[in-house]
């Protein structure tokens, strides 16, 4: 009975549980994420590389990713981590570190020293961007919209006075749509790693998250930052490395 | 010297003079601007605060015009450091601050990335003193006592006097040396609603039951007496659906920390010792000299003795008998506004950083006075607790200074540090955010007018008892590797049903697994040796802990009126 039982179980796993394939899903972001290039595309190529399993990309939406890295073996993606999510996944990272900061026109006089002085403005943020419950939790008022080329082009017409935003996001829309900007204030630094489903086999996660701790030590992940760095032109970005 | 070159010396020091004053009567207007409208009540006199505020200006000249990057967890204390203190700091010194607020888990979670990755993310963190055995350990943490003495002696204020904090033993490691400075403390105490207590029919029906008055409870006996009295017979006050006990039982971080914080501290797990049990501490872990050797009760350890699987056995009973049944699916922020809301008759322990929330007008536990229905007083020990050993959990953010900054940064971060703690504004920020560092502060005469609007709060920390609620101590080598032992175990008995034996074997021998790890690892000083198992009964045998399972795990309830609760400490 027992021997049934046991294969009853064996035969309920899904197949994939035994596959070392990789599902990494990823939500376009540019320009960490554009198309089949970026820096995240970089670093990811380059911590997957000579790993003894295959790696499958796909696009799809973060909450879509969410969703399917909380039901299927082997997927990922990169998504902030949190308390909240924290007891949900296995975790490699980070593979990202991103700044946050408040943006002003370049020729505008507004200073801000601390964050507190920021709310006396409105201040803009992307739809689905953390930073939105970040500033309201402190008592901010925000306005959202759907996306930070959009906010840009905000900014450009004077609407607003303060766009909160990645400072490389912000480099990249600023100089896409022929915008001076000023950086006002950092507010937060974010380390993004890439989640994996709970049940992912601990070899995987260790093996990862060694050779992404290899990257950081022998300067790897600072040549793929200062290749970005050069390209738009923020000498600010990644003090850290 | 002639004439001639007297003359020419003498214009010299007339033009550096001319160049230099507007700067400092600048400097001084500012200071003397921050110390009048913000920076009161001080425990120092206006001139000493002017005094202090101009050494400032003055060793942060090297300094002027950076950038220095500092991070926090996100309580009151620190949005004031952040929104207001920085700000002060800017114009005083020149030095520009970016002070981001986050959770404490992603503090930790940053500093481990610095430690680990090498990657100089903050030029120093408030840290929790919890992690003082991974940072002594690490080689990677600056020893403060060693920089005030040496690299940084030109940066250091002379009127910090260190001997003001109250938390400054927390911060030590075994080698004595300050490896972090505390920025703000708060503590995990005892609530109740004093105005329930005080009711004479409640009172009576208590004392008919259960032999004894209804009080603050000595006891986890009493408690769970009292919890007991609340849920099971009062049932309702005023109409209203009452519990005699409220806790948290979501499978989160934060349900780790509810246990690595209090829960086996208070049920007597550990040793007598303090700051922490010698040689076991709260978390299970047994050094020898200073490395740690093991958790489990077979490698000496005391992670599942039977006073942790008592520990357990009662919060698990206590959360499904006595407190709201929608408590078991909570986390520590949805848990943490229960008691605000009127309906909580007591809850074992609970966080002081959150006396302000608490005693906002309106509230149902607040009187029409501003005065609240409530107080916090000493935490109830368990059956294993003796004289000797710590009471409970007490947080003490730290500034921590890591060495891969370059010392330049270092140096101007430090400024900050010191001037967030500084005499000048330290009675004003425990104010503001209600979480004391310093004697001086809580002995003034303004935190005595305050007192009666503050629960118990100044009267706890002016009380010796302050000093047996402690921090996790230098016992745990690696915070950030071994704390999610508590989160992935714990819950087990309240969401799968698994015994609170089983699961206290798991966490004993997560612990061991990764100190072996550790063992394994790179060799640091105080690292770890890990004994071999052996038969639990050769470890329960011995004096101290792992201690034997007692016959009667329920001593009889006792219980005093809040006044001696503070007093049986001293």
């Amino acid at each position: 009975m027992k021997k049934i039982i046991i294969l009853l179980l064996l035969l309920y796993i899904p197949a994939n549980i035994f596959a070392k394939d990789i599902t990494l899903m990823l939500s376009e972001f540019p320009p960490y994420i554009e198309g089949n290039k970026g820096l995240a595309i970089d670093i990811l190529n380059e911590i997957f590389k000579g790993a003894d399993y295959t790696v499958k990309t796909e696009k799809v939406p973060l909450s879509r990713a969410i969703y399917r890295i909380k039901r299927n073996i082997n997927t990922c993606a990169p998504i902030q981590r949190s308390q909240e999510r924290e007891t949900l996944f296995k975790w490699v990272g980070p593979i990202l570190i991103t700044q946050t900061a408040l943006f002003s026109r370049s020729d505008d006089p507004i200073k801000i020293d601390v964050l507190k002085d920021a709310f006396n403005y409105k201040i803009m943020v992307a739809r689905g961007s953390a930073d939105a419950d970040y500033l309201k939790g402190f008592g901010a008022k925000i306005e959202i919209a759907n996306n930070d080329d959009y906010n840009s082009k905000k900014l450009k017409r004077k609407r607003l006075r303060l766009w909160a935003a990645d400072i490389i996001i912000a480099s990249y829309y600023a100089k896409k749509n022929d915008l001076k900007i000023k950086k006002q204030l950092s507010i937060s630094t974010t380390l993004v790693p890439l989640a994996f489903n709970i049940n992912t086999p601990d070899s995987i996660i260790n093996h990862l998250n060694e050779q992404l701790n290899k990257m950081y030590k022998d300067g790897t992940i600072k040549k793929f930052y200062d290749k970005y760095r050069k390209r738009l032109n923020i000498e600010e970005a990644f003090y850290f490395l | 010297m002639t004439t001639h070159k007297k003359i020419w010396l003498y214009c010299l020091i007339l033009f550096l003079l001319i160049q230099i004053s507007p700067d400092i009567a600048k400097s001084n207007n500012v200071a003397e601007k921050w110390v009048n409208q913000e920076f009161k009540p001080s425990t120092l006199t206006k001139k000493e605060q002017l005094k202090e505020m101009r050494w400032f200006a003055k060793a942060a000249k090297p300094y002027r015009g950076m950038t220095i990057r500092v991070i926090s967890e996100r309580i009151n204390t620190h949005w004031y450091e952040a929104s207001v203190l920085a700000k002060a700091f800017r114009e005083i010194t020149g030095i520009n601050i970016v002070h981001e607020i986050t959770g404490e888990d992603d503090v930790i979670k940053k500093i481990d990335a610095h430690l680990k990755k090498g990657i100089n993310l903050y030029d120093m963190y408030i840290n929790d003193s919890d992690l003082i055995g991974t940072h002594f350990r690490s080689g990677k943490v600056v020893a403060l006592s060693d920089f005030m003495k040496r690299k940084g002696r030109d940066v250091t204020l002379p009127t910090l006097d260190l001997k003001d904090f109250m938390g400054l033993e927390f911060t030590k490691g075994p080698d004595k040396k300050i490896y972090q400075l505390p920025d703000q403390q708060f503590v995990n105490l005892y609530w109740y609603r004093a105005d329930w207590f005080a009711r004479p029919d409640l009172k009576k029906r208590f004392k008919n039951i259960y032999g004894y008055e209804l009080n603050v409870p000595v006891n986890w006996s009493a408690y769970e007496d009292i919890a007991e009295f609340f849920t099971d017979y009062v049932k309702r006050i005023d109409g209203v659906k009452i519990y005699g006990h409220m806790d948290y039982g979501k499978r989160d971080p934060s349900i780790g920390w509810r246990f690595s914080d209090a829960w086996l501290s208070m049920a007597g797990v550990g040793d007598k010792g303090l700051p922490n049990g010698l040689p076991v501490d709260e978390w299970g872990i047994r050094v020898e000299k200073c490395s740690p050797v093991g958790a489990s009760v077979s490698r000496g350890g005391a992670a599942n003795s039977p006073a942790a699987i008592y520990a357990l056995t009662k919060y698990d009973k206590w959360l499904k008998r006595y407190a709201p049944p929608e408590a078991r699916k909570m986390n520590f922020s949805q848990a943490g506004s229960v008691p605000a809301k009127g309906y909580i008759a007591q809850q074992i322990f609970w966080y002081s950083a959150f006396t302000a929330d608490m005693i906002t007008p309106g509230l149902p536990v607040v009187n029409k006075d501003g005065t609240p229905k409530w107080r916090m007083a000493p935490s109830p020990h368990g059956a294993y607790w003796e004289k000797g050993m710590k009471m409970g959990y007490q947080d003490a953010g730290s500034w921590t200074m890591l060495r891969s900054v370059p010392l330049k940064r270092r140096k101007a971060a430090w400024l900050y540090a010191q001037f967030v703690v500084s005499k000048t504004v330290s009675l004003r920020k425990t104010i503001v955010g209600l979480t004391p560092i310093r004697i001086s502060d809580i002995n003034s005469k303004y935190m005595t007018k305050l007192a009666p609007k503050l629960g118990g709060l100044v009267e706890f920390y002016r009380s010796k008892a302050r000093l047996l609620w402690t921090p996790t101590g230098t016992n745990v080598p690696d915070y950030p590797l071994l704390s999610p032992a508590w989160w992935k175990t714990v819950p087990k008995v309240v969401e799968e049903g698994l015994s609170p034996k089983e699961a206290m074997d798991e966490l004993a021998n997560y612990l061991d697994d990764k100190l072996y790890k550790l063992y394994r690892g790179k060799k640091s000083k105080c690292g770890v040796k890990l004994n071999k198992k052996r038969k639990p009964s050769y470890w329960l045998n011995k004096k101290g802990a792992p201690k034997q399972k007692l016959a009667n795990e329920k001593p009889k309830g006792i219980t005093v009126n809040y006044k001696k609760s503070l007093e049986i400490y001293d």
